[in-house]
């Protein structure tokens, strides 16, 4: 069952109501109040967000409180509510930064931080410059983002942060308010220390004011106050009528106090302004209330019917008033959020593929590690059929080796054919000469002759002879000395 | 169908908002920050593995190859035999221009008796250290080396034009860098050859 918890919170106690989707329709299951010994709330900012944290999960684990969705409620003057009118054309950012400058000029509100939400209302001509109505509502930072945190801790999901005079009007949406009507309604909030007042056309709103008042005054001198009231709700409707939308009239007034002992207020005013009509709010027939439950009506019509308000946004209905001050922190929130899960998401995502490519060339490597070992047993026992082939190949190449060898040193060797060349210098040798030395070396290509003649004429001819015989390709006689009967000579032949 | 469609466009569209309301410089420094964890994942982990990888993919294909190889050989053995027969008959012709690494004693006995055989006679024989043979890349040839030495032979000429020539034209690769024939004696005719050679050495290995 989809259920929410309301809270509101206040230095003594904090009000507690929990409504749900039934079979009923929407039904309250509590209304309750949790009461602070400690005060841990200081100017509407929750001070001690663990102690009153603890205190919410006690409550919620003694009643067997099993939801976890919750919207607080907040007042005056801890929380702002306006209409203002803008230039048409303006962006979300102008609207804010327009926003942010009638803050300013509240002094409560000057250079603090706000969360603001704001929602464009019906566009409207004036002067002919196309306007529209901006509602928005503002906090400070700090108390919405203490409330964010100390339901954090108690173990809740603070969904949304209302505004007291809107949750009324969710409160009393198509009761008192309704969409199809054209009827011009002021609405009066009364709480203990501001009058709230609003002015509705239909279910919309049209204009919002508060005054500051003390409830107190209404025991002490309740003529007075009364007064006092008629005065502000006169001066709200005059300024209404005469200056913000001429011709509409008031036709009726819906008082909301925020007390129950404080019921017949409207019976008060009623006698002081006879010419409109006024009434209490009753947003009881909004939800179904189980009548075993021994629910204080009076409580939850009064006390407790902006909680009943803010708690209606389960219903999840498209209304002009639906703001959340929680909207600007959650969206930021959720924008880190984001940005972290991006984050998250790219590194897990890389982390996968590091992963999954690791993996992948590992199995691949154990694979190929078996396929080794697989083929080491293979070549680590041959077969006989291996061997002898591997055997002939390395005596065939060994031979292929050795007879390449062999034809390169043949290529090398050259053979001068010594004994030819000798013996054809030999054969050549005339009968009156005589060789004595014959000396033939391959580095030169030089055979050398020295020998001995009795006459030149047959070194000579010797010399003519070997030039004549073509074996060489020069002849030259070096020297040749000594007597005529016996002379000594050098002859070189080149060898071809 | 349809609403899933519709669902998935709408997130598309918020995460689409939600890139454009980040500011700038937070989604560079986002952006930078993805990277360099990514990055060091990479570097710390995957990076070794990969390396890993290569080097037992290098192996395994290294084995495969020897594997193909082997069963190719096993497949041509046949033809293996073949070529290895006519390369034994190749070389048989070859090797008798070479001496066999252990011949060599034998060898040089042999030539000792082949001059004697031609009434010669042996003067001196030294021999130089074996020497590798260099080829065009200047390598050494792994079966052969060369010998050189220097002989000389006390004889007659016919004789000694004998041996030169049964030198010559003998099967083993002779190699004759230098002859010097000089007469010692004139009468009776006594000449002294010397010659500096070499003979080529077929080389024993593995």
């Amino acid at each position: 069952m989809e259920s929410i918890l309301g809270l509101e919170l206040a230095e003594d106690r904090i009000r507690v109501l929990e409504i749900g989707k039934t079979q009923n329709g929407l039904e309250l299951l509590r209304l309750d109040k949790i009461n602070l010994s400690a005060p841990g709330i200081k100017e509407g900012i929750i001070a001690g967000p663990k102690l009153i944290a603890e205190r919410i999960s006690a409550f919620l684990k003694e009643n067997n409180i099993s939801t976890r969705k919750a919207v607080a409620l907040i007042k005056p003057p801890h929380a702002f509510t306006r209409i203002i009118r803008l230039p048409y054309n303006l962006s979300d950012d102008q609207i804010r930064l327009n926003l942010e400058a009638e803050l300013n000029q509240y002094q409560q509100f000057t250079d603090k931080e706000m969360a603001i939400d704001f929602k464009k209302l019906e566009e409207i001509s004036e002067e002919g410059i196309k306007k529209v109505n901006v509602l928005f509502t503002a906090t400070f930072k700090a108390l919405s983002g203490s409330y964010l945190k100390t339901l954090e801790l108690a173990g809740l999901d603070l969904v949304g942060i209302d505004v007291s005079m809107l949750s009324i009007m969710r409160a009393l949406d198509e009761i008192d308010l309704k969409s199809s009507s054209l009827e011009v309604t002021l609405l009066m909030l009364i709480t203990q220390k501001y009058l709230e007042m609003c002015i509705l056309k239909g279910n919309r709103p049209r204009f919002l004011h508060s005054v500051e008042i003390d409830t107190d005054d209404l025991d002490r001198d309740r003529a007075d106050f009364i007064d006092r009231l008629v005065s502000a709700i006169k001066l709200m409707v005059n300024f209404y009528q005469a200056r913000f939308i001429q011709g509409e009239e008031i036709t009726r007034i819906i008082i909301n106090p925020w007390e129950a002992r404080y019921n017949q207020i409207h019976a008060l005013l009623q006698e002081k302004l006879p010419q409109i009509p006024i009434q209490l709010s009753n947003p009881l027939s909004k939800i179904y209330i189980d009548k075993d439950k021994s629910i204080d009506l009076d409580e939850l019509r009064f006390a407790f019917s902006g909680l009943l308000g803010a708690t209606l946004r389960l219903e999840d209905k498209a209304q002009p008033f639906n703001l959340n001050l929680l909207t600007e922190q959650k969206t930021q929130r959720e924008y880190r959020l984001n940005q972290i899960y991006l984050l998250f998401i790219s590194l897990t995502s890389i982390l996968t593929i590091a992963v999954i490519s690791l993996s992948w060339v590992v199995l691949k490597i154990n694979i190929l590690q078996k396929k080794i070992t697989r083929i080491d047993s293979l070549l680590g026992q041959p077969s006989p059929e291996l061997n002898k082939a591997v055997s002939l190949k390395e005596k065939r190449d060994i031979l292929q080796k050795q007879i390449k060898e062999a034809s390169l040193i043949t290529q090398q060797l050259k053979n001068p054919l010594y004994f030819q060349d000798i013996s054809k210098a030999m054969v050549l040798t005339p009968e009156d000469l005589w060789l004595t030395d014959i000396n033939l070396e391959e580095q030169n290509k030089n055979l050398v002759l020295t020998g001995e003649s009795n006459t030149e004429k047959a070194i000579f001819n010797y010399i003519s002879s070997l030039t004549g015989s073509g074996y060489f390709e020069a002849v030259e006689l070096i020297s040749s000395k000594g007597e005529a009967q016996s002379r000594k000579f050098i002859i070189r032949c080149t060898t071809k | 169908m349809y609403d899933k469609i519709k669902i998935l466009k709408e997130k598309i569209k918020g995460a689409q908002i939600l890139f454009k309301k980040i500011p700038k410089e937070k989604g560079i420094l986002g952006i930078v920050l993805v990277l360099l964890i990514g990055f060091l994942l990479y570097q710390s982990f995957i990076a070794i593995q990969i390396k890993k990888l290569k080097a037992i993919d290098f192996q395994f294909t290294s084995q495969k190859k020897l594997i193909d190889f082997y069963n190719q050989i096993i497949k041509d053995a046949n033809i293996l035999n073949n070529e290895l027969t006519e390369k034994e008959n190749d070389f048989a012709q070859i090797r008798q221009g070479f001496v066999d690494e252990e011949e060599l004693s034998n060898y040089f006995a042999d030539f000792r008796a082949l001059v004697k055989a031609y009434n010669l006679q042996v003067a001196s024989l030294d021999f130089q250290p074996q020497e590798n043979i260099i080829d065009s890349n200047r390598e050494p040839l792994t079966y052969y080396q060369r010998l050189k030495f220097s002989v000389s032979l006390k004889g007659d000429y016919f004789n000694l034009m004998s041996l030169l020539y049964k030198l010559e034209q003998g099967s083993s690769r002779f190699e004759i860098n230098s002859v010097r024939i000089k007469q010692k004696n004139a009468d009776p005719p006594d000449l002294i050859m010397d010659m500096e050679a070499a003979i080529y050495i077929l080389m024993k290995r593995g």
